[in-house]
């Protein structure tokens, strides 16, 4: 009989901490007619958006729950405030953010991180943008970086309104009408034709209001001939009551545009991320998923490349570490449309302590994609069997003219390579968290170094405490 | 063919099924708009003839030759068929159904294969312009191996969408004993309209358990093909290993093909992989045929026939690999 050793995982320190909540306005709540049109006359809606949102809700209210993924019974959206003010209008320095969310966001680094390696920052505090930013010479490219309110009244208005949820529409699922209905916060981001932004701009969503929901809405669109790499960082406190993240996030690639995505998502784990992410990309036009999600109770999250154009191409690369408590059901989504486009995934899965996790795709090839080049390759790792870990693939493919690939492995760490470790010094745990380090490498070696010294400290946290 | 076709080109051909049934479940369900969830049988229940059951009982430690079961057509546009076969601790027994038939069929076998005991299934399903329901429900004992072959065939064509045929394959294993062992092997071709959906849940239950799925096959024409395939690692199911392969060859201009290969896992020291391949013909191979002087239809029609002709170096029995020499000369219209 073997025998295993579990220590509970320590205190995920920075992250963890709460600040007093000090809001200037806390929607009740719940969700009904008048509490949306209350939140439209708070956020000062054109007409447009205010319809948008009442008819989002009635979409909400005709679909029904998933029943295919991890349970969301815990949730009740009658106990979710879906908007919650901060006490700070949106800053461009530092020093005008009042003092205790400026200190938040500095445990969490991100002012350190703007100068030392981001070309912008926007920092949403519960549902509102307390900080957004962008250097002068990236400003001076024209690239445009803002917040979404501002950008949907400015003088982008008319390009908000021609692309504000066309890509994932209220229709798409519940969360995504849900979305439709509250979303507040968020960034615009619009590059220019043939302007290449070589440094990342990066967003960070920090919830801290218990019991509320954040809804931050990201559209960006990469002209012509563009690059952009766009940074997406979110955290909470624990809370021992449900709070809830449906995000949406389109992105508009255009011929031979190309945009990398990363998100390091370490939402608490009282969190239930039900987020949407879906990209469009025209001929000749590339994004690359990087994502790696270790926080939330339960997630779905799986972003989605629509290749439009002739010659697009996307890659996902993602991690996914589910520990005790978390039920992560992650993947990626494809739909080749286009001639000659090719797509690629490449994931890994970590599930310990009683943490569940799922890796859930789609690759649809329609007909008219002919030459289309798809793999997928999918990895898991079991660390003990108080755990799960699923994969469900699905694949449709509809053209001759295809050459589709699939790969998957569902295992454990190898005994010989722990001791091979251990001889040469190593103690168990230590053995053993490098070696799921090596395994999530896919992900890490992905990301601007100080995300990926970020994303290895959070592997080590979690295997903190586990010897098996 | 778009999806709105196909269901009226189904309700048009099967007037008479007044009901429909949902069959094919995956044990974890997926996105509903892919449509591979399950999938909708129609039928006609209060019509159904019910041909009997075959029990075929293998005695303790002893080995039986191969008994060859072909089902003969009868009149009823609806039938129903049980096989019961209980293979005694150490007993090993090779079972043969022929299904070659005009009128709707569903099969359905129960399998125990005891401790220590060996069964085999080789189910030679030919679809005409008909409906074939095969289910088979299997329960290793310790060290029980059970070892299925399934060929299935369609000879429609696109000349008449009504004269599609359509195979609904449910095979489930539980290998509820240690060092219980499932061999899968399956080759098919579909053709024409034919519409083929096949669903394998093989349930890791006892140690050291293994399982084996190969599934080939090619798509001609507008055929259509839903293959499920699931291992499911159950607590305590350690040391065991299973592996799914799924080769598929697209041959025809508007075939659809959709392919969901599941692993399932609560016990950690286990190993699971699975790997699909799905294209046309890749150059390299096209190349070797041509340098032959082989051109690339002919090329296709060898390798097509080949996804079914592997099977027969599997089978001892010569009169089987007859039987599906037999039927390929047939759906491919060979001399």
């Amino acid at each position: 009989m073997e025998e295993k050793t579990y220590v509970d995982d320590i205190d995920r320190s920075i992250y963890d901490i709460k600040d007093v909540e000090n809001d200037d306005f806390r929607m009740q709540e719940g969700l009904t007619e008048e509490i949306i049109k209350k939140l439209s006359e708070e956020k000062d809606d054109p007409e447009w958006m205010r319809e948008f949102r009442l008819e989002s809700l009635k979409i909400y209210n005709e679909l029904k729950v998933p029943d295919w993924g991890p349970s969301i019974e815990g949730l009740d959206m009658d106990h979710i405030a879906t908007y919650v003010r901060p006490k700070s209008n949106m800053e461009n320095t530092w020093e005008n953010v009042p003092q205790d969310i400026k200190e938040t966001f500095e445990r969490l680094g991100i002012p350190q991180a703007e100068r030392k390696s981001l070309a912008g920052v926007g920092a949403q505090y519960d549902s509102e943008l307390v900080y957004h930013n962008v250097k002068d010479e990236v400003a001076e490219q024209g690239v445009i970086y803002t917040d979404m309110e501002s950008a949907m009244k400015g003088e982008y208005a008319d390009m908000v309104k021609e692309y504000f949820m066309k890509l994932v529409t209220p229709r798409d699922h519940k969360f995504a009408a849900l979305h439709g209905a509250v979303w507040s916060g968020g960034s615009f981001v619009y590059v220019p034709k043939n302007t290449d932004v070589s440094i990342p701009l990066q967003s960070y969503f920090r919830l801290n209001a218990k019991g509320a929901g954040q809804f931050e809405h990201t559209l960006i669109i990469v002209d012509e001939g563009a690059n952009l790499h766009f940074i997406e960082g979110c955290s909470a406190p624990k809370y021992n009551v449900a709070n809830l993240h449906a995000g949406c996030v389109e992105l508009y690639v255009k011929k031979n545009a190309k945009l990398r995505y990363s998100t390091i998502e370490n939402w608490s784990k009282n969190m239930y991320n039900l987020n949407t992410k879906r990209a469009v990309v025209e001929e000749g036009g590339a994004v690359e998923w990087v994502s790696g999600s270790f926080g939330s109770h339960v997630g779905y999250l799986y972003p989605m490349s629509v290749l439009k154009g002739d010659n697009s191409r996307m890659e996902f690369t993602g991690v996914t570490f589910a520990g005790n408590g978390q039920n992560l059901d992650t993947g990626a989504k494809v739909v080749h449309i286009g001639k000659n486009t090719s797509s690629y995934m490449n994931t890994r899965s970590i599930s310990k302590s009683g943490g569940i996790s799922t890796f859930r795709s789609s690759v649809v090839v329609q007909k008219s994609a002919k030459g289309a080049k798809s793999a997928v390759s999918c990895e898991s790792l079991m660390l003990d069997s108080d755990s799960r870990s699923d994969t469900i693939p699905a694949m449709d493919i509809r053209t001759k003219d295809a050459n589709i690939g699939h790969e998957a492995k569902i295992g454990s760490i190898s005994d010989d390579a722990v001791f091979y470790l251990m001889s040469r010094g190593m103690s168990e745990e230590d053995a053993r968290a490098l070696i799921v380090s090596g395994f999530a490498d896919n992900v890490s070696k992905e990301l601007p170094l100080e995300y990926a010294v970020e994303m290895n400290n959070l592997i080590r946290l979690e295997m903190k405490g586990s010897i098996g | 063919m778009t999806k709105t076709d196909r269901k009226t080109i189904k309700s048009e051909k099967t007037v008479d099924a007044r009901d429909i049934i949902n069959i094919n479940a995956m044990p974890a369900k997926t996105w509903y708009w892919l449509g591979v969830n399950s999938s909708e049988l129609s039928w006609n229940n209060s019509d159904e003839v019910f041909l009997g059951e075959n029990i075929i009982t293998a005695e303790a430690g002893r080995k039986y030759s191969d008994v060859i079961y072909e089902f003969t057509d009868v009149k009823t546009l609806y039938n129903h068929s049980l096989f019961t076969i209980n293979a005694a601790d150490g007993s090993e027994v090779t079972i043969i159904a022929k299904l070659d038939m005009i009128n709707n069929m569903r099969a359905l076998f129960n399998i125990n294969v005891g401790k220590n005991a060996k069964v085999k299934l080789i189910e030679l399903c030919k679809v005409n312009e008909n409906t074939v329901c095969s289910d088979v429900n299997t329960f290793c004992e310790e060290n029980g191996k059970f070892e299925l072959i399934h060929m299935f065939a369609g000879k429609s064509n696109e000349t008449d969408k009504l004269k599609m045929g359509e195979i609904y394959s449910n095979v489930k294993v539980d290998l509820v004993g240690d060092n219980s062992d499932f061999t899968y092997n399956m080759g098919y071709l579909a053709q024409g309209y034919d519409n083929f959906d096949y669903n394998i849940v093989v349930n890791h239950i006892g140690k050291k358990t293994n399982c084996d799925i190969k599934a080939n096959g090619a798509l001609k024409e507008s055929a259509h093909k839903v293959f499920r395939g699931t291992i499911d690692f159950k607590t305590g199911s350690s040391y065991s290993v299973g592996a799914e392969t799924e080769t598929v060859l697209m041959l025809g201009e508007d075939v659809v093909n959709k392919t969901v290969p599941v692993i399932l896992c609560s016990e950690e020291n286990v190993s699971g992989t699975h790997g699909a391949s799905i294209g046309e013909l890749d150059e390299e191979t096209l190349f070797y045929f041509e340098s032959r002087g082989i051109d690339k239809e002919k090329a296709e029609n060898i390798m097509a026939r080949a996804s079914i002709e592997r099977l027969t170096g599997l089978i001892e029995n010569e009169k089987v690999n007859e039987i599906i020499e037999k039927t390929l000369q047939e759906v491919l219209g060979e001399d």
